[in-house]
């Protein structure tokens, strides 16, 4: 179902919803095809049915939108009186908060309650399924403080939704992106709707924002969406959606349509959006090349709730969906694609093994297709993180409305603090505001002291342990027992753990651990890697190599299914094993530099030759012995043809009797390059990690190796034995880098 | 052009040259209509798959020599896509599970099923029963081995397998007791020294019985290695007594670590040797090898009183490397103990 309203379309997946959309569409004439006209011309089982999808949807579009709260609870509510006139009022705006207040003013007292429920329902939900602020909350001890604050009784105001809801940015002076950047936007977007078919049909056909949360790439679509005046048609996966109508005895039993997969469903969303378009083209009689934008609203598609590309099936078909997109005649409707690229990405476990999971990770390589990333027609706008005054600014207008003192921002270190608090996320800062509003306490100086931060970024994990600064705090000795313990621990102590009461770490093993940007055993892997350089004596990293070691046991021991937990011991073995080891240098480190971990080009490197000696053995050994040659070609058969070869180089042989009568050049050198062990410099070139450039990137990881470009995609699969018949194609390869 | 060492292989059982005990048991066994499981062990180089083979002559005839290689490919739960080379002949398979890690559960209970399920083809067979040899069968995961015991004991009527594995330790006990166990050790100096003989004889040079004995002894009785030795050394032209054994190149890189090791600790050398491992590693080098390896190769360097820790710290974090995923964290931590002590040792003098 399209369903366009209040400047923004929804799309649901029930049969009778698209019969009536189309009904839809060919009763009512292009100009009344305005919100209102379309909601006056639906049925009451529409609404129905509508209500509940909006509830569910809340669920999943709340990640990075400025979506009205308001606006949802009250349709959900029987009265379909004062819906309507919500919806009227809301008509191609966004938040409106004099016009929900207004309509609060007027609802019924069963709506208010309803009302209420939902919103609560909701935030709950929100709390549930929102990233990491509130899963950092939930872990810091503030989900109490949040049920509470909930369940009480609540002021008008209070029930009104998030402030971010509330507050979101009306025009292009509230919003806290730079100017520069809402210009690039929104010359895109005018420039997309004004190209003309024939002649720019290689521009502007989709606009990929990415950015970390928080930053106002949703604000600035939605801001823009009113500046010049286009609808925006979106897309939200409809999972929670047929569930829930199901649950309400809609439709009945489970149809077909349930069943159909996201994506098809997401692709199909796309067409029709299209299609719609192409209706009032026909209407009109005209060319192509007119604008329509001169009759009808002007519209784009957005998607920013994108279907799970992380799996390989799923994003080849949003590949393909894009190239269609891309390639498909010129319609007037640009297609915005949004996408929150988180700092640090999940990590796989750097495991002996190839394989890797499936990270949680977005960039324009795993968005767009490869071979479209470079196109004219795509265009890639990156938001950056809110910078502080721009965020100070943010707050301060909302801080003016709202009359809550909050956040101390005239104070001379709040921009500093806004920095290492919310890391530019601005929709974090305004959701930490809301929650402490009732404890009239400075949110800053309050969440800082327990923990409540975002996470670390991995450079400054790792600096914290590795570094493992302490600070002077001169412990008060209470009573004797406790000088009586602390006596007992340094007799006790072994003579490697580092035993200072009076120097507590500046920052604690267990907040760093709790704060880390990537998993357990990746952040060990890092740790691994570098923590030698901060060890100047051999004593010390025998101790802190026992404990990595003695970590990776314990990981294995306890079975797959426990991996991730013990991987959390594994790491905090290492932390504590390193910041407590008595044997740091005493002295300071000054700056060092931090790397990324070797295992990764060691992994590729040995797949790589692996597969090379199998090619390799393939062409030397009879069949018989094929099957189980692998073990022992490393280390006796391809040394010793290695040898072998060198020798022949000297000394040629007769022909009757050289092995390799019969080996190519390529061959040859893939020999050569198996089996040559060469001392590399240390510390290796290219691998350094960086405050700027911490993000775990296996793209990049890949191209630090120009021998083996492959992405790490194609090394998922097992090793590859190579048939007989196509011996030669990996030697080739190798030929041609050779050249 | 095919290596030595496969090209004076021995094809029947009348033609191996040494245990001759077992020869004749095994062909003892051929014979009787009720050919058990076996499960071969020994050390690598003594000739297991050799006599594998053998046995399989002497129960099909040559017709177990045409053999064909194909790829099949499974399926996991989990849709991904597993290519495993099966080499095969009319009458019987030979595979190498562990090649596909930990799904190699999967390839016994599709792949051997299947094979159990149906019937020899070949009307003229001398028994009814096809034989799957199962290479590296150590490497097996626990599942995997469970999964054959049963295996094992539902298709009798029609399969046999033949298990060839280095140690088994790693094999659960249901199955050791429902093969017949077969050792294969190493063959003696001697043995080797009369293979390396011979070969040099059909391949008409000379070779000394001390030039022989030198090999073999190098080769550490694996007649693999000794083989591939003997060739190499005849490539270079280095077969006179008093030259040199071509050592191989990783091995010679150990040696340089453990020189390394014992000429430096500090934990920038440390982070040097972790380089070098990573190189040996990245080369396919079995990181229980370069463990051992590397320990050998200590024992040279230091003084009498060490060893017996080198050797006690080499166990110790050989049994965390079986346990262990990380290879490098397990290497190092031996790298880094025997550093440590060796300094202590220095100190103390």
């Amino acid at each position: 179902m399209l369903e366009v309203r209040g400047g923004k379309s929804r799309w649901t997946d029930s049969e009778e919803e698209d019969a009536g959309s189309a009904r839809q569409k060919r009763t009512t004439s292009r100009k009344s095809l305005t919100a209102q006209s379309s909601h006056d011309s639906e049925d009451n089982r529409l609404d129905k049915v509508r209500d509940t999808f909006i509830v569910a949807t809340d669920m999943d579009s709340d990640d990075g939108e400025f979506v009205p709260t308001k606006r949802r609870a009250v349709r959900k509510a029987d009265n379909p009186s004062p819906r309507k006139k919500s919806v009227r009022r809301n008509t191609g705006s966004q938040i409106k908060k004099s016009a929900s207040k207004q309509n609060k003013g007027k609802a019924s007292p069963k709506t208010k309650v309803i009302n209420a429920s939902v919103i609560l329902s909701q935030k709950r939900l929100e709390t549930f399924f929102d990233s990491s602020q509130e899963a950092a909350l939930i872990a810091n001890g503030f989900a109490d403080d949040v049920w509470e604050d909930l369940s009480l009784p609540q002021t008008q105001e209070e029930q009104e939704g998030t402030w971010n809801d509330i507050f979101a940015p009306k025009s292009e002076a509230d919003l806290a992106v730079h100017k520069r950047k809402v210009n690039e936007v929104a010359d895109w977007l005018v420039g997309a709707f004004n190209m003309s078919a024939s002649r720019d049909r290689m521009k502007s056909r989709i606009l990929l924002l990415l950015g970390p949360t928080g930053t106002g790439k949703t604000a600035t679509i939605r801001v823009l969406s009113q500046q010049l005046q286009f609808d925006i048609a979106e897309w939200f996966n409809p999972a929670q959606s047929s569930i829930l109508n199901n649950k309400q005895g809609e439709g009945g039993a489970w149809s077909d349509e349930h069943y159909a997969s996201i994506i098809d469903k997401c692709r199909t969303f796309l067409q029709r959006s299209n299609r719609f378009r192409g209706l009032q083209f026909a209407d009109e009689g005209s060319s192509i090349s007119s604008p329509p934008q001169l009759d009808g609203r002007r519209k784009i598609v957005l998607i920013e709730d994108l279907p799970n590309i992380t799996n390989i099936s799923i994003r080849q078909k949003f590949h393909a969906m894009i190239h269609d997109v891309v390639n498909s005649p010129y319609t007037g409707v640009p297609l915005i694609l949004i996408a929150s690229i988180a700092g640090v990405r999940d990590g796989s476990d750097g495991d002996a093994t190839i394989e890797r999971r499936p990270r949680d990770d977005f960039d324009v390589r795993t968005i767009v297709p490869k071979e479209l990333a470079l196109d004219p027609r795509i265009k890639t706008i990156s938001f950056n993180e809110v910078a502080p005054t721009i965020m100070r600014k943010a707050l301060e207008r909302i801080q003016k409305l709202t009359k809550v003192q909050c956040f101390d921002t005239k104070s001379p270190n709040f921009l500093a603090q806004l920095e290492t608090e919310f890391h530019g996320d601005l929709r974090l800062a305004v959701n930490t505001m809301q929650f402490w509003r009732s404890s009239k306490k400075s949110a800053i100086n309050n969440s800082s002291n327990d923990g409540a931060s975002t996470t670390l970024t991995l450079f400054h994990a790792l600096g914290k342990v590795l570094y493992a600064k302490r600070i002077d705090r001169p412990i008060a000795v209470h009573a004797t027992t406790s000088q009586n313990f602390v006596d007992l621990a340094k007799t006790h102590t072994p003579e490697w753990i580092e035993f200072r009461p009076n120097n507590p770490f500046k920052d604690p093993p267990d907040t760093i651990m709790q704060n880390l940007p990537v998993d357990h055993a990746l952040f060990t892997l890092f740790l691994h890697q570098n923590y030698l350089t901060f060890v100047d004596d051999i004593d010390g990293a025998a101790t802190v190599s026992e404990w990595f070691s003695l970590g990776d046991d314990l990981v294995s021991t306890g079975g797959w299914e426990r991996t991730v937990l013990s991987n959390l011991y594994a790491c905090d073995f290492a932390v504590r094993g390193y910041m407590s080891n008595s044997r740091l240098a005493k002295v300071s480190h000054g700056m060092k530099q931090l790397r990324k971990p070797e295992l990764w080009s060691m992994q590729r490197q040995q797949h790589q030759n692996k597969l090379d000696m199998h090619a390799l053995l393939s062409h030397i050994l009879p069949i018989g012995s094929l099957a189980s040659a692998h073990g022992n070609a490393c280390v006796e058969t391809i040394p010793m043809l290695s040898i072998m070869s060198k020798a022949r180089k000297s000394k040629p042989l007769h022909a009757a009797r050289d092995i390799f009568s019969t080996w190519s050049p390529g061959q040859m050198h893939a020999l050569q390059k198996v089996s040559t062990y060469t001392t590399l410099p240390y510390p290796r070139q290219g691998d350094l990690l960086t405050e700027k450039n911490d993000v775990v990137d296996e793209e990049e990881m890949a191209s630090t190796n120009p021998a083996s470009i492959p992405p790490i995609s194609t090394l998922v699969q097992p090793v590859e034995h190579p048939d007989r018949t196509d011996i030669d194609s990996p030697l080739e390869a190798i030929e041609d880098f050779s050249d | 052009m095919s290596l030595w060492v496969d090209k004076y292989r021995p094809t029947t059982l009348e033609k191996l040259s040494y245990h001759d005990d077992l020869s004749a048991h095994l062909k003892q066994l051929a014979s009787l209509p009720d050919f058990p499981h076996l499960l071969f062990y020994g050390p690598s180089g003594a000739g297991k798959k050799t006599r594998i083979v053998a046995v399989l002559r002497e129960l099909y005839g040559a017709g177990v020599e045409k053999l064909k290689i194909d790829q099949r490919i499974f399926v996991t739960p989990s849709n991904r896509k597993l290519e495993l080379n099966v080499v095969s002949s009319n009458y019987h398979l030979e595979l190498n599970p562990s090649d596909v890690g930990m799904y190699d559960r999967m390839v016994v209970q599709e792949l051997i099923k299947d094979v159990a399920q149906t019937q020899q083809v070949d009307a003229n067979a001398k028994h009814r029963f096809k034989v799957i040899v199962i290479n590296e069968a150590d490497a097996l995961t626990r599942d995997a081995q469970s999964a054959l015991r049963r295996t094992m004991e539902k298709y009798m009527s029609n399969l046999r397998l033949i298990l060839c594995c280095n140690t088994t330790s790693k094999i659960i006990a249901p199955i050791r007791s429902r093969c017949l166990l077969v050792r294969v050790a190493a063959p003696s100096i001697e043995d080797i020294s009369a293979v390396l003989r011979t070969v040099a004889k059909k391949e008409s040079f000379k070779l000394s019985t001390q030039v022989a004995e030198n090999i073999a002894e190098q080769a550490d009785r694996n007649l693999r290695k000794a083989l591939l030795m003997l060739e190499a050394a005849k490539v270079q032209g280095n077969l006179n007594e008093g030259d040199a054994v071509p050592g191989t190149d990783w091995e010679i890189f150990i040696s340089q670590i453990a020189a390394s090791i014992v000429e430096q600790q500090t934990p920038h050398r440390l982070l040097e040797v972790r380089g070098k491992v990573y190189e040996l590693l990245s080369h396919c080098i079995p990181a229980d090898m370069v463990l051992k390896t590397l320990a050998f190769e200590l024992l040279k360097l230091v003084r009498p009183e060490m060893r017996p820790e080198i050797v006690h710290w080499a166990a110790f974090y050989e049994h965390r490397l079986k346990n262990g995923s990380k290879q490098i964290f397990h290497i190092e931590a031996f790298v880094a103990k025997v550093m440590s002590v060796y300094k202590k040792m220095l100190m103390s003098q």
